[in-house]
């Protein structure tokens, strides 16, 4: 009994101690001896619970209690076993102390934090549940829980919606662990959701700052083209007549005029109305986009030529009604609108540029008025060798693609070569086109000025090289003006430029389109460049031009150098050009001298330079 | 039914306001002290760790004890005394010291 790791008392029925083992003494803080004769107590029944035996150092042992009823020395008496339960105690108490945080950490968690049974009942359901999904923990503890989880968590993080008790749904990021019993079997599942709701909303913000238009809240060109290529590509993989669709360019008319009367601030604002006016006319989940500046792109879903030209008359007519009334003045626009059918014969890159060509077009009939590219076959066809060839004229703008020819002016006196004509040309599938074949649609798409620009740069560069014989560039009608023609020049350095590089007007600017651009002609011959005016005497105002402008060299048109050998009317004409430009000290060019009859002819008609296949063919410009 | 005269009633419960072991005992000694008040006996409550001369007058080894001072010679009882109709009997206490419940129970 003494070696037995409980302590044991014998008690008498008054609760003294008859007896106590070697542990119940160490347990007691007192010699066995000493304990004998003191009343320890007795329990109300025999099994007491828990006692605390507090220690004269302050110190707390914690004991079992349990007592039988015994035999001592012929007397009835009880036997006391004393357990050491501290530890057990300390460690319950840990245990206790770490539920306790874990309960803490769990409701004060800003996410959901649920548990449920294999069966789907819920065994927990934090404040933050609460407040997410809107059911309170009384209302779902031991029940089925309320919420539908999906049966695979996504790994990859993606979002997983849930719904809440009002219906509505909620985007979450979801993460799930097995809670196991002793023997490894499934107890529960703890489900973590936090809403990203909130997270998904920035995300969503950034998205429409990169696809969305600042001003108007209508998409932007490239996310419109993205949903083009998109509905181009479409259509191409699976054609189906009713998957149709069309793209629609809407460009205000005179929208400048709004500007400059009244002001940035009200030009945004019709900008605003336009758009506005737009997305109540088409149906829900067309795409409406701003291009920048004054235009605007409709994508027409299950649309065909005939609804496309429904859909574009009715923009035109709402953009009609809109008025905008600033300080007091109505300003009101109108606009014009191109469109082309995506049915899956054209990339999206040929659709924009097929809408593009149908706006211009529509512009050159009339402003106000709406054109959408035929469906008559050919003129599909011929359309989209157009917008083949736009998109190859905007590549080859972009990409600097355009191949420069040379041709060189020659002086019919000598001989020798004195300047360069820069020619350029467009490659196209191993072919190189002419500028007639592709200038005048680059024209309608409003290139010229860059193209004319790309050119200069070009030429300025080449005439680095202070060996190269000077060099004429052609201008395009639409190009005089273009002020950055003018800044390519004014940046070059002067004496690469000055008597070297040379401008060719064409004949058919007229003297409107020269006195609009003619401090810009006097800046870049003040300069020191040169204008020359083309195929000189196919108009007949042209001869007043010769007054009014500062040109160095008139080039005769090819109609009086075909047969400037033998006629004499040709002859008498190139005569009186020759005479009045010598006059005001211009030299004078023929163009197209294939013979030696034709360049002697015109040398003796006193013309100072000669150009052609006698002499030269265009070469590539090295 | 007890022989004790009840006016000379005197109990002393030692506890450790600390353990968690004896607050079922401090509650119990309250409801004593109350209904032994009303009867002109009393019920005196220790923390040991601030009355520990007490403690050792009393030689207590062991909290919760119920120590039974007058009447009769000192008897006591240890570990949980919740069940007040057999801390009555033990101790010789009327059963007024019970609640009503209790006595009804009986």
């Amino acid at each position: 009994m003494e070696r037995n790791a409980d302590g044991m008392l014998v008690l008498d029925l008054e609760g003294t101690i008859r007896f106590a083992n070697p542990a119940a003494a160490a347990l007691l803080g007192a010699r066995a001896d000493e304990l004998r004769g003191v009343t320890f107590g007795l329990p109300l029944r025999d099994s007491a619970g828990e006692l605390d035996i507090p220690a004269s150092d302050g110190s707390n042992t914690v004991v079992g209690l349990r007592t039988a009823e015994i035999a001592w020395d012929a007397e009835p008496a009880v036997l006391a076993t004393l357990r050491d339960v501290t530890d057990r105690h300390r460690a319950e108490q840990a245990l206790r102390e770490a539920n306790r945080t874990l309960q803490a950490v769990i409701s004060a968690a800003p996410v959901a934090i649920l548990r449920v049974d294999p069966d789907g009942s819920v065994l927990a359901w934090n404040p933050a549940a609460q407040a997410m999904l809107g059911w309170s923990e009384l209302e779902v503890l031991g029940r089925p829980c309320p919420v539908t989880l999906p049966a695979v968590v996504p790994s990859g993080g993606e979002d997983v919606y849930l719904t809440r008790r009002d219906g509505s749904r909620i985007a979450v990021a979801l993460s799930v662990a097995s809670v196991t019993d002793e023997r490894g079997g499934l107890e529960s599942v703890v489900v973590v959701a936090s809403d990203v709701t909130e997270r998904r909303q920035r995300e969503e913000e950034v998205r429409s700052l990169a696809s969305h238009d600042q001003l108007t809240g209508l998409h932007n060109r490239r996310a419109f083209e993205e949903a083009l290529a998109r509905a181009a590509e479409g259509i191409g993989e699976a054609p189906d007549a009713s998957a149709g669709g069309a793209e629609l360019l809407v460009d205000l008319d005179r929208f400048k005029a709004v500007n400059d009367t009244a002001g940035h601030l009200a030009g945004d604002q019709m900008l605003i109305a336009v758009g506005r006016a737009i997305t109540q006319v088409v149906r829900p989940g067309e795409l409406v986009a701003r291009f920048g500046g004054d235009e605007f792109a409709v994508l027409l879903t299950r649309s065909d030529a005939g609804g496309a030209r429904v859909a574009a008359e009715r923009i035109r007519r709402r953009i009609a009604a809109v008025s905008l009334t600033v300080a007091g003045r109505r300003h009101t626009t109108t606009a014009t609108v191109g469109g082309a059918i995506i049915d899956g014969s054209l990339d999206a890159a040929e659709v924009l540029a097929v809408a593009d060509v149908a706006l211009h077009a529509a512009k050159e009939v009339s402003r106000d008025s709406v054109l959408i590219q035929e469906e008559a076959a050919g003129k599909a066809l011929e359309l989209a060798q157009t917008a083949r060839r736009a998109h190859a004229v905007r590549g080859a703008l972009d990409a600097g693609l355009f191949v420069v020819e040379h041709q060189s002016l020659v002086a019919l006196g000598t001989g020798r070569p004195v300047a360069h004509e820069a020619l350029i040309r467009l490659p196209e599938r191993d072919l190189l086109s002419l500028p007639g074949e592709f200038l005048p649609l680059a024209d309608s798409m409003g290139l010229m000025g860059e193209i004319d620009r790309w050119m200069t740069d070009l030429a300025i560069t080449a005439l680095a090289d202070p060996d190269r014989p000077p060099l004429w560039i052609n201008l395009a009608r639409t190009s005089l003006g273009h002020p950055a023609i003018l800044e390519a020049v004014a940046a070059a350095p002067r004496d690469q430029i000055a008597g070297r590089l040379g401008f060719e007007i064409p004949e058919e600017a007229r003297s409107t389109d020269l006195a609009r651009a003619a401090d810009w002609v006097a800046e870049i011959h003040g300069l020191g460049c040169r204008f020359a005016l083309d195929d000189f005497g196919t108009q007949s105002t042209t001869f007043s031009l010769l007054r009014e402008f500062p040109v160095d060299l008139v080039k005769i048109d090819r109609r009086y150098v075909r047969r400037l050998a033998e006629d004499p009317i040709d002859q008498q004409m190139v005569r009186a050009i020759v005479d009045v430009c010598h006059s005001l000290e211009m030299s004078v060019a023929i163009e197209g001298v294939e013979d030696e009859a034709t360049r002697r002819a015109a040398a003796t008609l006193g013309v100072d330079f000669g150009q052609g296949f006698l002499w030269s063919a265009a070469k590539e410009g090295e | 039914m007890s022989t004790v005269s009840e006016g000379s009633i005197h109990l002393r419960l030692y506890v450790s306001a600390h353990s968690v072991r004896s607050a079922r005992a401090i509650e119990v000694g309250r409801a004593l002290q109350k209904r032994l008040g009303a009867l002109g006996g009393r019920c005196d409550i220790f923390d040991v760790r601030t009355h520990p001369d007490l403690a050792a007058e009393d030689r207590i080894l062991a909290i919760p004890t119920l120590v039974r001072r007058s009447p009769g010679p000192p008897l006591r009882v240890i570990g949980d005394v919740s069940d007040l109709a057999v801390l009555a009997e033990r101790l010789g206490l009327p059963d007024e010291i019970m609640s009503d419940e209790e006595q009804t129970r009986r």
